[in-house]
């Protein structure tokens, strides 16, 4: 029975071995369409790996935590009185006391809290990303020590742990146990020593953490760390907590209201406001967190499900378009291959051997293929990291999970784009073929024909998406913002503890300098995230809900400097007293209410319902602050200071002369910027030796808004071109297969007196109708693909027909040109041979 | 399907194959110390060896050989598709040699019809269409490009067939819409390359009346074939054996 086996086994052997090498023969017989098969398929599946390696990065964040799945944070829902909400990562400090005790659920829970400070070891002064946290923090988030003592690294009131790559930084290849990092806390400059007491592996770049410094938390009101007094009025606290295994979320969550109600601080509200009216408690598990778009200001860029379905789709059309070529390849040559599969049929070979013949061809194809494809990725893939900031490695793919996943890529895409020629060829009846006839193509003809118009409709509809994400990001680029974004650096951080009392005389050298032209401190410059958000309203207003206004803060000069432009009145300066009015005042002490100016933009103006600018000049408003009466003194021209995603936002400018984070600085066209970077610098250092500058450039500033934009447009840019290459190569594969079926009606036509520009134009036209086909289903898709990506901008090009009509020509161009070479060859070949041999 | 009645048919489509005068000491071609030599790699193959004859207008001329012999050569060159190594071809007066490309394109589009032993049809096109063809270059509006099919298509009896694929119809049936295609554009000369090579004999002797008929309307005829009978047809044979000639006989009727 085993002797029986053995034979059967080897027998099988042998003949895997004879299949093998006929398909390595018959592939070395046709390197051509071989070579495009190869190669469609390897950057179809280069696409593919980088898509998977992408999707597997994005939905592996945190998954790293130990514990992960039963780690969750405790995150606020806030409810505007506008009827909208905003959702933040953080919580009141007294939050998590409460809910350890009321839910037996919690195994633990910490607190965090993260700010910049300046941080000072020997001569090196850097800004650090700093987390304060409690003693307990690892029995929750239990990221792996690598020096020091979970239990007691965070212990004591002036510990510091620190990740491998700041000690090396900080320390070098000294022991970083014990040694002293000096931090300055944001109020008055103080200075405090921290001792490190562990050093932590790096957070790898898939976790919504960004942690280098880890430092006990302070328990003062200083500034440094948060503040716990048990009032539940300021929300500061990054709470995460460890469920017990297997506990739910869903029965805490149910009692947050009522937890809400009883604990939070209603007492500068109205009267009968209650907690859970204002907020709301939700948690989310660590694992969730990065594809969860929902809180503002994250911590890290957070993913988006759009793009991870966009490209997985895309991918999946890629790959879909390669396997085209290689079924549409296989067909157009099955007819010469004809004879080579009767021969062997008629020496004894059965259908289902031919098929596991043809199919063991695909399957040796898509595997050199593969290898090609991770050559590729492997060298594409640190420039894609640089480019989305991202840390993707092939070294990932290592799991049993993703090599199952890529080999039931590659025997789906060896199925799909084997199988069905594969069948047409071993369904060949060796009489039929042996005796000539030639049997009705139309049938395989007019699937290749549908193939071909399939893959020309994805090329061109990706073809449009792009055009007009770049078209979308060229007009937000050229758009005139209603300001000037030229020329001008801004100072930040000025309003920082012992920065402030040097602000002015900064400033004052600033603007002795020759190249500079002006400057002005406000508290949000064009281009800065801002959530602030004031009700308006006016004698008269006929509305239901005040007017949404953004409030900013700025000082004199400010209108000048940006060029916003004054429709009526005149602009806040501190030559008017009222306009000032609230400088020095300490507004928890005042009783009596102030008068002040404020300057209205356009929108706002139209909102409150005047009829024009000028008729709002003089009148008292509203703002819902009992002790401050604002009166407009002017108008402004709407001006964009966000995304153009956003709408224009109604804004009421003040002027509040303290608390000025930013000083805009604004020089000569053409100034060397770099030598006046370097001037404002040795004049920042003249008065704070310690602290390092912060400097942007306002225009980088306004760019770093569209960056995600920018990213996209470039991503589905080259997809859509490479899915474009794809298509092509298959188009020319064809062209070149098809040469020997069309030579002989070529050679009919020429010898009936037919040109060879008629050839030629004959042959183009002939492969334009796919593409022509594939443009008319196209635009519709493209239509409705493009309008929906225009919606979220407020601000957006129109949909014109130029896009279409322009990737539509650019595809049928691309295709002759594709087709060219060969409709050209066979135009011009002498008809004898195609006459005489019969094929 | 009987062969007196394509011939009368013929007849009586005298307007399409109009019995021109025929002048039959005119020359129609002729060729003179003709050679052909092929190179390939480091192999050089005599196709045809110094070859002189002329065909008069109105001649029935038959080519025969075996297999190699330089035949279809022969025809290629005579049908201007091929260009001789060295010696002259003169067509209707003028030397071959002297022309390019389109211009013996435009020669051949009004000279010549072919005819081949594989029928040569467009798979893809109807049988009307695969006729209309031998027009589709030519200076012929659409309205009477379908009025000379038409007609054509009569008087081959395959009329009923007009929208059928080549691949609808039996051999027979193939060589008559070739017949029909060589013929629509009233060449001077038809090359017919073995017409009779892939029929029966039933369907290769009708062929070979149709060509009579064509002939006898004045058609020049150079016709390669294998077959000695259908040879018989022809008012003279030329034998050729590697690249040569080695006979010629002018038959009597």
């Amino acid at each position: 029975m085993s002797g029986l086996n053995t034979q059967w086994v080897s027998r099988k052997a042998g003949m895997f071995a004879t299949y093998f090498s006929a398909a390595i023969r018959q592939m070395s017989h046709n390197k051509f369409a071989s070579g495009i098969n190869i190669l469609s398929l390897a950057i179809g599946l280069t696409v593919a790996l980088i898509v998977i390696l992408f999707v597997r990065h994005e939905l592996s964040y945190d998954q790293w935590i130990p514990n992960a799945e039963n780690v969750y944070r405790f995150e606020t829902k806030i409810n505007q009185t506008n009827g909208g909400s905003i959702f933040i990562a953080q919580t009141y400090p007294p939050a998590a006391p409460v809910l350890k005790s009321r839910f037996s659920e919690i195994e633990a829970i910490t607190r965090l809290h993260f700010n910049i400070h300046s941080l000072h070891r020997a001569d090196q002064v850097h800004y650090e990303d700093m987390v304060f946290a409690e003693p307990n923090f690892f029995e929750v988030l239990d990221i792996p020590l690598i020096e020091g003592d979970k239990a007691t690294a965070l212990a004591g009131v002036s510990s510091v742990i620190i990740s491998e790559e700041r000690a090396l930084k900080y320390f070098g290849t000294d022991p970083a146990m014990g040694q002293v990092l000096t931090i300055e806390t944001v109020e008055g400059g103080e200075l405090r020593d921290f001792q490190v007491t562990g050093v932590f592996r790096d957070i790898p770049r898939n976790s919504h953490l960004d942690l280098h410094f880890i430092l006990s938390n302070q328990p003062a009101d200083d500034g440094f760390g948060f503040y716990d007094d048990g009032s539940w009025d300021n929300i500061m606290a990054h709470t995460y907590l460890k469920l017990a295994e297997g506990a739910g979320t869903e029965l805490m969550e149910a009692e947050f209201p009522a937890l809400m109600d009883e604990f939070v601080d209603t007492s500068r509200r109205p009267e009968g406001t209650k907690g859970s009216d204002m907020v709301t408690g939700m948690l989310t598990r660590v694992t969730d967190l990065h594809m969860n778009q929902r809180n503002i200001q994250p911590l890290r860029p957070v993913g988006d499900w759009t793009l991870v379905y966009a490209l997985t789709g895309i991918a999946v059309l890629i790959l879909a378009i390669a396997s085209i070529n290689f079924t549409n390849l296989a067909l157009a040559r099955s007819l010469s291959r004809a004879r080579e599969v009767s021969i062997r049929k008629v020496h004894g070979a059965g259908r289902r051997q031919l098929l596991s013949q043809y199919l063991l061809e695909t399957a040796i194809l898509t595997m050199l293929a593969l290898g090609l494809a991770l050559i590729t990725v492997s060298a594409v893939l640190p420039y894609l990291n640089a480019f989305i900031g991202k840390d993707l490695t092939l070294e990932s793919l290592l799991t049993v999970e993703m090599i199952a996943a890529v080999f039931s890529l590659l025997s789906f895409v060896a199925v799909i784009a084997g199988l069905y020629p594969a069948m047409v060829l071993s369904s060949y009846r060796p009489a039929v073929i042996f005796s000539g006839l030639r049997g009705k193509r139309g049938k395989a003809h007019r699937l290749r024909t549908a193939l071909v118009v399939f893959q020309f409709t994805i090329s061109i509809a990706l073809g449009i998406g792009a055009t007009v994400i770049q078209s979308q990001r060229h007009y937000t680029a050229e758009r005139d913002l209603g300001f000037s974004i030229q020329d001008k650096v801004v100072l930040r951080w000025m309003n920082w503890g012992h920065f402030a009392e040097k602000a002015e005389v900064i400033n004052e050298r600033i603007l002795a300098h020759p190249d500079v032209i002006g400057t002005a401190f406000s508290n949000v410059v064009p281009g800065d995230q801002y959530f602030g958000n004031s009700p308006m309203s006016v004698p008269g207003y006929a509305g239901e809900e005040p007017v949404r206004g953004r409030p900013v803060n700025i000082d004199e000069g400010f209108f000048e400097l940006y060029e916003l432009e004054l429709l009526a009145g005149r602009a806040l300066s501190r030559e008017f007293g009222q306009d000032n009015a609230l400088l020095g005042v300490e507004m928890d002490e005042q009783e009596d209410p102030v008068r002040i100016s404020v300057v209205l933009s356009e929108s706002a103006v139209q909102l409150l319902g005047f009829e024009s600018p000028e008729m709002a000049l003089g009148v008292t408003m509203d703002i819902s602050q009992p002790l401050l009466v604002p009166e407009v003194v002017g108008v402004v021209k709407d001006f964009h200071f966000t995304s153009l995603r956003e709408e224009i936002l109604p804004t009421i400018f003040f002027m509040v002369s303290s608390g000025f984070g930013n000083l805009t600085v604004r020089f000569r066209a053409g100034t060397d910027v770099p030598a006046l970077v370097s001037d404002i610098t040795a004049i920042w250092k003249d008065f704070i030796p310690r602290d390092p500058i912060t400097i942007d450039y306002l225009d980088q500033n306004i760019a770093d808004l569209y960056e995600n934009d920018r990213q996209q447009g470039m991503m589905v840019t080259a997809l859509a071109a490479l899915a474009l290459l794809v298509a092509c190569l298959g188009l020319y594969g064809l062209s070149a297969l098809a040469a020997t079926e069309t030579s002989r009606e070529v050679s009919i036509r020429k010898v009936h007196g037919a040109s060879i520009p008629a050839i030629i134009s004959m042959l183009l036209w002939r492969f334009s109708i796919p593409v022509l086909i594939a443009i008319g289903i196209a635009w519709p898709l493209g239509w409705f693909g493009s309008s929906q990506y225009l919606d979220q901008f407020s601000y957006r090009i129109d949909l014109g027909m130029v896009y279409f009509a322009g990737v539509g020509l650019a595809a049928l161009l691309i295709a002759g040109l594709t087709v060219g070479g060969h409709a050209f060859k066979v135009a011009r070949s002498s008809p004898i041979h195609a006459l005489r041999v019969r094929q | 399907m009987n062969t007196q009645q394509i011939a009368s048919n013929v007849v009586q489509g005298a307007d399409i194959f109009p019995a021109s005068k025929i002048d039959q000491s005119e020359t129609l071609f002729s060729l003179e110390d003709l050679c052909k030599v092929y190179r390939s790699d480091n192999i050089e193959t005599t196709a045809l060896n110094n070859i002189n004859f002329e065909v008069k207008r109105g001649e029935f001329v038959a080519v025969m050989g075996p297999s190699g012999c330089g035949k279809s050569t022969l025809l290629n060159i005579v049908g201007m598709l091929d260009r001789p190594s060295s010696g002259s071809y003169w067509f209707d007066g003028e030397d071959i040699a002297n022309h390019g490309e389109s211009s013996l394109s435009a020669i051949r589009k009004r000279n010549i019809g072919f005819i081949f032993q594989s029928f040569n049809l467009i798979d893809e096109l109807s049988v009307r269409e695969n006729i209309e063809v031998a027009l589709l270059y030519h200076d012929v509006s659409k309205a009477e490009r379908r009025e000379r099919a038409e007609q054509a298509m009569e008087r081959m009896e395959i009329a009923h067939r007009a929208n059928h694929e080549p691949s609808q119809l039996s051999g027979g049936q193939q060589q008559r819409v070739a017949v029909a295609r060589a013929v629509i554009a009233e060449p001077n000369l038809i090359l017919a390359d073995e017409p009779t090579g892939n029929l029966d004999s039933h369907n290769g002797q009708e062929v070979m009346e149709i060509l009579t008929e064509l002939n006898q309307q004045g058609t020049t005829i150079l016709m390669v074939t294998h077959s000695p009978a259908h040879a018989e047809y022809a008012r003279r044979d030329i034998s050729l054996f590697d690249g040569e000639v080695i006979t010629e006989n002018l038959k009597k009727f």
